[in-house]
């Protein structure tokens, strides 16, 4: 058998909260033609409900700060 | 506080079935507003939706003693003509708040165009304060837009968190 590469790629979104508190959501299987305006609709949509508060000290969500999708590359080796 | 976790399972293009934990929710937050939440992230990606579980966690040792602590504003809301009109004095417009917990109060404005007022994560000294919106930027228009100020204190080893918004309508 031939060695076997698989890639996958996840979302990585970074997050900021009031209180200086940081979090990264992971995003399985992104789509490749996610937009801008899509994750600043998300974000408006976090700010308008504080639907997620930092782990730190409850912070109130403030924004997104970026999102970045990130390939991984795996190869298993036919020994 | 409870500790509120999303777990959203998803079918991907293969029909296999995936699992998203989403920590830290807020506990405050509506079950449908969760929901929502949960499919607009799945609609980030290639996965079919299936379903969200909400699982709260709470510490029976840590939750049960803490105090409620509230912040009190002395006025809630205003308009931009009404704001323009105060500072077209130059002089700021002020709100005052009290804060009944024993931990630190943060500001925070739900809008990048306006800076001007207090830089985001800004935290504020203990007792009665003063909040100057827009001191000093009377002339920037873009500072008479519709938002939202959040001021914000964290939960302590003694008080729940604390939350009050300020409004500036249109």
């Amino acid at each position: 058998m031939a060695d076997t590469v698989t890639r996958t790629k996840t979302g990585k979104m970074s997050v900021l909260f009031v209180d200086g508190d940081t979090r990264i959501i992971n995003v399985k299987n992104p789509r490749n033609d996610i937009t801008a305006s899509e994750i600043a609709s998300l974000n408006a949509y976090m700010q308008e409900n504080n639907v997620i508060i930092g782990d730190r000290y409850s912070g109130t969500f403030g924004k997104i700060t970026e999102f970045k999708v990130v390939t991984k590359e795996q190869t298993k080796l036919d020994i | 506080m409870a500790k509120v976790n999303l777990q959203i399972k998803t079918t991907d293009v293969n029909d296999k079935n995936q699992t998203t934990t989403i920590s830290y929710a807020n506990p405050n937050a509506s079950d449908q507003v969760l929901k929502t939440f949960a499919q607009k992230i799945v609609a980030l990606s290639t996965d079919m939706y299936r379903e969200t579980n909400k699982i709260e966690t709470t510490n029976l040792d840590t939750e049960s003693s803490k105090t409620t602590a509230t912040i009190t504003l002395s006025s809630t809301s205003i308009t931009k003509a009404a704001l323009k009109t105060a500072l077209s004095s130059k002089q700021p417009h002020t709100v005052s708040f009290t804060y009944s917990g024993d931990g630190v109060v943060y500001a925070y404005a739900k809008s990048n165009d306006i800076s001007n007022f207090t830089a985001p994560n800004v935290s504020l000294s203990e007792g009665t304060w003063t909040l100057n919106l827009f001191n000093g930027v009377a002339s920037n228009p873009n500072c008479y837009v519709a938002c939202e100020i959040v001021l914000f204190a964290p939960e302590t080893a003694n008080y729940k968190a604390a939350q009050a918004t300020f409004t500036i309508t249109d």
